[in-house]
């Protein structure tokens, strides 16, 4: 049964940010209620019904941060993506979260499945160029 | 003729110390744990390959078989080991 | 048949089989990443589990192992070749 793949904007976006399922509750949380700061501890309370533990939450914070998709405000941690390439492609996730949820976690799965095999071959390469 | 034989069994040797060289350091850099089990296979396959050229061409009077293929068998395993466990979710 | 030579036959077959089942994975890597190094590890692996084969089926003392050995040389070269390839895909987006 072979059901047509998400969009490539979206796989990207999976490849440089949601590295896990847990990764894209967090993502998610924070899009749902766009514009609507919510602390650190916050998210932790919301999630904490999702068995996405702290240590987990923050990294995922951390690396949306990198990815331009959240910026911290004094009053918490707000989505803000930096361009409209990643507003479009956050917008394509949240339809595939909502629409096609079993396709979306195959997805994150395959993805990180793959990086973790494409590290073998990685290792490979003498000089790396990221 | 024994000199090319001899090359060849080297270059065996070489390839594999090779790919545990390149293997250690992205594990050393990533702690990944694939990496670890892929790095423990070519050090057995890499004694595998020191033993086989000790085994027919330093030492003839030796029967290496028995340390050779159990170097060789531990490397697989570690390697079947972090596949099955490590390279899926 | 001495018992050192039962246990390194049995040996022998693990490997040959490990080496087997390896290649079957690394085909599965090539086809998740589409990485060619994973297609070439597999093919050098079934090279290697082939040439055991003949070896220990053969004796020792068969001529032919002599050219058995040729499949082994052809797995490692096919290694070296992957890792050559991986470090000088210069122009092409190398994957």
């Amino acid at each position: 049964m072979k059901e047509p793949e998400l969009p490539a904007e979206v796989r990207q976006l999976i490849y440089s940010s949601v590295p896990s399922i847990d990764a894209l509750e967090v993502l998610m949380q924070l899009v749902r209620h766009p514009g609507a700061p919510r602390t650190v501890a916050e998210l932790i309370e919301a999630l904490r019904s999702t068995a996405v533990t702290e240590p987990v939450v923050r990294e995922s914070l951390a690396l949306l941060r990198t990815q331009g998709i959240l910026s911290e405000t004094p009053d918490g941690i707000v989505y803000r993506p930096d361009s409209p390439a990643v507003e479009s492609a956050i917008g394509l996730l949240l339809r595939a979260y909502n629409e096609r949820p079993v396709t979306l976690i195959r997805t994150v799965y395959a993805i990180a499945d793959a990086k973790k095999i494409q590290a073998f071959a990685d290792a490979f390469k003498i000089k790396k160029d990221e | 003729m024994a000199g090319l034989k001899t090359g060849l069994y080297l270059l065996a040797l070489i390839t594999c110390v090779a790919c545990t060289a390149l293997l250690l350091r992205d594990y050393l850099r990533t702690r990944a744990r694939l990496l670890l089990w892929s790095t423990l296979c070519f050090v057995g396959l890499s004694i595998n390959n020191a033993l086989l050229f000790a085994d027919l061409v330093l030492f003839p009077g030796y029967d290496l078989r028995v340390l050779r293929a159990a170097a060789a068998l531990a490397g697989m395993a570690c390697l079947l080991y972090g596949f099955i466990w490590e390279a899926e979710s | 048949m001495t018992r050192t030579d039962g246990v390194a036959t049995f040996l022998s077959g693990a490997v040959a089989l490990a080496y087997l089942v390896a290649s079957i994975y690394f085909l599965r890597f090539w086809r998740k990443t589409r990485d060619r190094l994973f297609l070439s590890f597999s093919a050098a692996f079934v090279l290697l589990a082939t040439n055991l084969a003949i070896v220990v089926t053969l004796g020792g003392d068969d001529e032919r192992t002599g050219y058995s050995y040729v499949l082994r040389v052809l797995g490692f070269l096919l290694i070296l070749y992957a890792i050559l390839r991986k470090n000088v895909g210069g122009r092409r987006t190398a994957r």
